[in-house]
């Protein structure tokens, strides 16, 4: 579906090198300023590489036209301070066709903020609501399962049992065949729900693939630069940072 | 229930958009004018002014509301952020270097003028306003201090000016709906029309830009293009508003402020709403203007002093929150 072949982005990122499959479900982890959120703008064209070449479904990225990749993709990013007080009901209709589906709504528990404005959300709330808008967008695709999520960060500022039902609601997209790739920070929530896992160090990809041949703790101590206890009990990855002793 | 709100709001403002219009028309229809010279008033003082007041309130709330979006800032408008004394600055230096101007049929030159002081004042608060990214304050003052050299310059002007220029820059620094005729309106006034169909036509991609850059790249435009597009024309509507009448304040910052309160953010429904709203306040001053049989009252000091009154209120109220 997606293919990266020696991608750069100036200083910030490459070459880099991925092949996404459709229906893929990728994770992507790194340190802080790894390039992860380079890499998926990149993956998403909104990012002109300076280098290589990014290709969608076989064709360079910026000759499908954001309009065609608009229909296909649904991007969510860190949150951009709006200036307005504009009701969630609102800003979610701008860039939806359809009403908000129960799916989504209640995955994320939306119901009760949809009068409230955007700004005087909590930054789990609004980002709550950032998703639901990602969604929203690509919603027809969506429920053909024919979507591509590319999500920077999208447990950032989300409690436990949001971050659970999040990850349940991608999970279900991910199994109607929708692709999903998203950057996170938590190691033991991707060793569960990712399918493939890419590792970043400096703006370069120090591991990519299926996440048991990603997860090794040789090239997560590489990445991070601390020790891991990886346990593969019952096919269930378990990845635990082992703290240095003070 | 919004549509419908929207709808119902639009017709009110129409309603009395007509209302303003005739109460306009026969201000000289009663008593002992003559018909022919009543004919000769309508045709060549009252229609320019019902058309000046009608296309300037309509273009400069239209374009308010639309650089609000680009600025993300819901306090950018081109009186306080001094995209009108740009432009009002330009006019009166070209007055002042070329007098005669006026006489000499060269109408084209001052919209002109105005609009390339307009989109200077504008490129200079985008290119803040993305430096300073999120600060509300910090992209208004920035504005302020255009606005307070613009004006200090013209009031430099003054120094070197004659009894005529000197009527001129108060023109240029405080609006009248007075100095038009339709040789003016007949340059400016397609220029203003193309901006309301142009704005409204941009105004579903407009919504996406709430979200910021990315998310407008996201959702299938390119955010520098349309940014682009919306300076510029912004940038047209408010130099030939101000080319037919002067500098004028608050109907920029307060029409779609409270168009908002009524009717929401969907720009599909704000824009032409405010284009109403703003062409109702203008009309409106005119009306005040023609009843109280005073000399001509600058446009900006009638919509100051109500303007001011209901800034401050909707500060108090925590409308406009400054970050």
């Amino acid at each position: 579906m997606i293919r990266a072949d020696n991608a750069c982005l100036g200083q910030r990122l490459g070459p880099v090198s991925l092949h996404i499959r459709a229906g893929d479900c990728w994770h992507i982890l790194g340190e802080n300023g790894a390039g992860k959120s380079s890499l998926l703008q990149v993956l998403a064209g909104l990012e002109t590489v300076t280098g290589g070449v990014v290709l969608w479904q076989g064709q360079p990225v910026d000759e499908v036209g954001l309009s065609t990749l608009a229909g296909l993709r649904a991007w969510h990013d860190q949150q951009h301070v709006i200036g307005f007080e504009i009701p969630v009901h609102q800003y979610l209709s701008f860039y939806a066709i359809t009403e908000l589906p129960a799916q989504i709504s209640e995955a994320l528990e939306l119901a009760h903020l949809m009068h409230r404005p955007v700004t005087q959300l909590s930054g789990g709330e609004q980002q709550r609501v950032n998703l639901a808008r990602a969604f929203l967008q690509v919603w027809p695709a969506l429920k053909r399962g024919q979507a591509c999520l590319i999500l920077d960060e999208p447990l950032q500022s989300l409690d436990v049992r949001h971050q659970y039902s999040l990850l349940m609601l991608l999970q279900a997209f991910n199994e109607a065949g929708n692709t999903l790739i998203l950057s996170s920070h938590d190691l033991s929530l991707s060793a569960r729900f990712a399918g493939q896992a890419v590792l970043m160090s400096a703006g370069q990809i120090i591991a990519s693939g299926d996440k048991h041949t990603v997860f090794q703790a040789d090239l997560l101590a590489r990445t991070f630069g601390i020790q891991f206890a990886i346990n593969n009990n019952q096919n269930a990855l378990q990845i635990t940072p082992v703290w240095p002793t003070v | 229930m919004k549509q419908l709100r929207a709808h119902a709001v639009c017709g009110g403002l129409v309603i009395a958009c007509v209302l303003a219009i005739l109460s306009l028309i026969l201000v000289d229809a009663g008593g002992q004018t003559p018909p022919a010279l009543f004919w000769h008033i309508l045709l060549n003082l009252q229609l320019p002014l019902i058309c000046t007041a009608l296309l300037v309130g309509a273009a400069l709330a239209v374009s308010s509301a639309s650089l609000q979006v680009v600025l993300n800032n819901p306090l950018a408008d081109p009186g306080i952020i001094g995209i009108s004394s740009g432009a009002s600055l330009v006019a009166a230096i070209m007055l002042l270097v070329v007098p005669a101007h006026y006489s000499t049929g060269s109408l084209a030159v001052l919209p002109a003028a105005c609009f390339g002081g307009a989109l200077l004042s504008t490129w200079l608060i985008y290119l803040l306003a993305r430096r300073l990214r999120g600060a509300t304050t910090a992209v208004i003052l920035a504005g302020i201090a255009i606005s307070t050299l613009s004006s200090a310059l013209m009031a430099w002007l003054f120094v070197f000016a004659d009894a005529q220029a000197m009527r001129n820059l108060t023109f240029w620094l405080m609006g009248s709906l007075y100095q038009t005729n339709w040789s003016i309106l007949a340059v400016a006034g397609p220029i203003m029309l193309f901006t309301l169909i142009a704005l409204c036509h941009l105004a579903p991609r407009l919504n996406w830009l709430y979200g910021g850059s990315r998310l407008t790249a996201a959702a299938g435009v390119s955010p520098a293009r349309l940014n682009k597009q919306v300076l510029i024309i912004s940038a047209l509507g408010v130099g030939a508003a101000v080319s037919v009448a002067g500098s004028i304040a608050f109907v920029g910052l307060l029409v779609p402020h409270f168009m908002r309160l009524l009717i929401g953010y969907d720009n599909r429904r704000l824009l032409p709403a405010c284009a109403l709203a703003g062409a109702l306040v203008l009309l409106l001053v005119a009306v005040i203007n023609e009843y109280s049989h005073q000399i001509a009252l600058p446009v900006s000091m009638i919509t100051a002093t109500v303007g001011g009154p209901l800034l401050l209120w909707a500060l108090y109220r925590g409308q406009w929150k400054l970050a």
